[in-house]
């Protein structure tokens, strides 16, 4: 193994990571904030996908990014509508209340999908603008869309930080985690702020599903398969935590490659062992504000 | 604070008396009627149908249906409507189990099968036996004609040994200056075996090849692009693996950017290719795939009626090769059935023991000796594009072919010891 194969394993961890952070970011916010674990989250990445996939299939030119913009404004909606009617009658209510009727969306949600697109596998093709690869120093092929993921991740990340920090809703959202009351008395509509949060959770995971599509074949039950990693690093990181979801989601990237490596069977420990040791020695989670 | 416990013993007692008492009708034989009109006879179907797999398990429940509508419509098994009643494994042994158990104990099935991971179907063996209900597997375990063979547990199509070894046979012929051999397969039972047996079918062909690399990724990774690159790294000229349906999909779509289908010689699968190349549509690439069956390889009669109605009813090809199995399943039980003029299990075991049957993928023969379902043949070919489809099917001028019976275990070899019931 040498410096040049390092290097592309390296990359090859950070754009994984990238994945996993915009379908991170998007659940932690929404944790954060509205202190629901949405376990619908996954199928919500699972509906951006397939949003994508009709648009790649059935528009010929630059179907993709139009398959993009859709996924993200349409998980937006859904998020408004899931949230507006539902969800909001129980955020008093116990998190196993809660955790059952995000899994109601879950069943719901992956049966229309599966009225909708049929329960075959469907695959949506890379752009060929972004198809093909690059020379890596090292002289290592380096795979063109996993260079666009990372510039989209850290995009992605840099306009939440923007939000989150330099904007008046973002102060409003960090206002609300820690008083909500407080917030409510200086007169914000706390109500509409949550139903923004949860729309932009929701966009976030759609554009998470549209980016990761062609990569990965798009099922029914995509969803499900990063749902519980998707929490691991949320819990790792921190809930709540923008930078606790980047950070641990490029950490669990490298360690899922560089794990497939050493311990190929084994590599999906290390991300769990890392959460038993945060969640023993710092519950709060890396980046997480102690609890009070 | 609610009250939990019951107010007086009486209650107590007359709770645990009642309880013991539905337990105890569930699991009481009940006398069957050996006389064969008895109203219906039904079957409990067990797939995969949610999850990263769905797209294996609903094809196996669509032809079942289908079988079920053309045997009601000509009148039934033996004058008794055929009734399947379906349920889902989650892809998890625990699931299957729980079903099992519903289908026999709540709905009262004569006969169960499925499975689409031989992982499940092996946890539900125990309890055919239990139970004394047959069990017919449409996964493809070895162990369900070896280890685990039982007078209830039939398997209807190929065994993983004889996929695999077929793939090895094909390579030999038709791919023979590939020498470096690389493995990536999923990480349990199917995925290990499968290349165990890849290896051991290079062997018997005498070839002379060296392994390069191998690895197991964990079944339904996501990513697979560490293990692609390990792969290059390697210097291997061919690839086999045994991933099916979304992983093979995932590691293809990834597989690409990376030029490998051109830095790759060779490059051979041994199970459901076919869905593979449905679910691919023109990212297709060309590769060597096998499946229990194939749409365009067999033209008789049954086929044909087989795709019309499939066509008919959910306006596409069968999505994977396991819908073949199970419209044989159930065929096959049909013929059982009827040549036993009882669906008394042990009579359909008798009956189902050397039954010849005509089916989708052409003639099915249940071996006697280990229930091993043996087709006419085991079919590989390469890819390619042809506009006639919306995707792409094998060049029918590299269709290569091995008797089933060549390729089944030989009975000298098998440690089935099939007991007498």
């Amino acid at each position: 193994m040498d410096l040049g194969y390092i290097f592309s394993q390296l990359l090859m961890g950070l754009s994984s990571g990238m994945v996993l952070f915009l379908i991170s970011s998007g659940l932690t916010i929404i944790f954060g904030l509205l202190d629901i674990p949405n376990f619908a989250h996954g199928v919500l990445y699972m509906f951006g996908a397939y949003i994508t996939y009709y648009f790649v299939s059935h528009v010929v030119d630059g179907g993709f990014f139009i398959g993009l913009i859709a996924a993200t404004v349409s998980l937006a909606f859904l998020g408004a509508l899931l949230e507006v009617l539902p969800l909001r009658r129980i955020y008093q209510s116990p998190h196993a209340l809660q955790l059952l009727m995000t899994f109601g969306f879950i069943l719901i949600l992956e049966d229309s999908a599966k009225f909708l697109w049929g329960a075959a596998f469907k695959s949506t093709k890379t752009p060929a603008l972004l198809a093909g690869s690059i020379l890596l120093p090292g002289a290592r092929d380096f795979p063109v869309y996993s260079v666009f993921i990372i510039i989209c991740g850290f995009t992605v990340g840099l306009i939440l930080w923007l939000v989150l920090y330099k904007t008046k809703l973002g102060k409003m959202i960090q206002a609300g985690r820690s008083n909500k009351e407080m917030l409510s008395a200086l007169g914000v509509n706390v109500p509409r702020l949550y139903t923004v949060v949860f729309m932009i959770g929701s966009a976030l995971a759609g554009l998470a599903g549209g980016l990761a599509s062609p990569l990965i074949a798009v099922s029914i039950g995509m969803g499900d398969a990063i749902i519980i990693t998707a929490f691991a690093i949320i819990i790792v990181g921190g809930v709540g935590s923008l930078l606790g979801a980047f950070v641990c989601s490029i950490l669990v990237g490298e360690l899922n490659t560089f794990g497939t490596h050493f311990m190929p069977g084994l590599a999906m420990i290390f991300t769990y062992i890392l959460v038993i040791v945060v969640l023993l020695t710092r519950p709060e989670g890396l980046f997480g504000k102690k609890l009070q | 604070m609610s009250e939990s416990k019951p107010r007086t013993r009486r209650e107590f007692i007359k709770t645990v008396g009642g309880v013991a008492a539905l337990a105890a009708t569930g699991n009481l034989a009940i006398p069957r009627f050996v006389n064969a009109k008895k109203g219906s006879i039904k079957l409990g179907q067990i797939m995969t149908t949610s999850g990263i797999m769905a797209g294996q398990g609903i094809p196996g429940m669509r032809s079942a249906k289908i079988a079920e509508e053309i045997i009601n419509k000509s009148g039934g098994i033996l004058g008794n409507k055929l009734e399947i009643i379906q349920e889902d494994d989650e892809l998890k042994p625990d699931v299957g189990v729980r079903k099992f158990r519903k289908l026999v104990l709540e709905d009262k099935v004569d006969f169960v099968f499925g499975t689409n991971s031989t992982g499940v179907g092996l946890a539900l063996v125990p309890l055919a036996n239990e139970f004394g209900k047959i069990f017919i597997s449409t996964s493809m375990g070895d162990e369900f004609t070896e280890k685990n063979c039982s007078p209830y547990i039939f398997r209807i199509g190929e065994s993983t040994s004889m996929a695999s070894r077929a793939s090895a046979y094909c390579m030999c012929e038709r791919e023979p200056s590939v020498k470096k051999w690389a493995g990536i397969n999923p990480d349990y039972i199917f995925g290990r075996e499968s290349w165990a047996w890849f290896k051991k079918g290079m062997e018997e062909k005498g070839a002379k090849i060296e392994i390069v690399h191998e690895a197991f990724a964990p079944f339904g990774a996501q990513d697979f692009k560490p293990y692609i690159t390990a792969v290059i790294e390697s210097g291997a000229e061919g690839v086999f693996t045994s991933a099916w349906t979304g992983d093979l999909i995932n590691f293809i779509k990834q597989a690409k950017p990376f030029g490998f289908f051109d830095k790759i010689k060779a490059f051979v699968n041994n199970t459901t290719a076919d869905a593979v190349a449905m679910g691919l549509g023109d990212e297709m690439v060309s590769f060597w795939g096998e499946a229990r069956y194939y749409p365009f390889y067999n033209k008789n009669e049954v086929n044909k009626e087989f795709l019309r109605l499939y066509q008919e009813k959910y306006s596409t090809y069968p999505e994977a090769d396991v819908g073949a199995e199970c419209y044989a399943t159930v065929m096959a039980l049909k013929a059982a059935i009827e040549k036993a003029g009882t669906p008394d299990t042990k009579a359909v075991i008798k009956a189902l023991e050397g039954l010849e049957i005509e089916v989708p993928e052409g003639k099915k023969w249940i071996r006697p000796e280990d229930h091993s379902g043996i087709d006419e043949v085991v079919l590989l070919g390469k890819f390619h594009k042809d506009p006639k489809y919306p995707f792409w099917v094998y060049d029918p001028k590299t269709y290569f072919t091995v008797p089933g019976k060549e390729l089944a275990v030989p009975l000298s070899q098998s440690v089935c010891k099939m007991k007498k019931i």
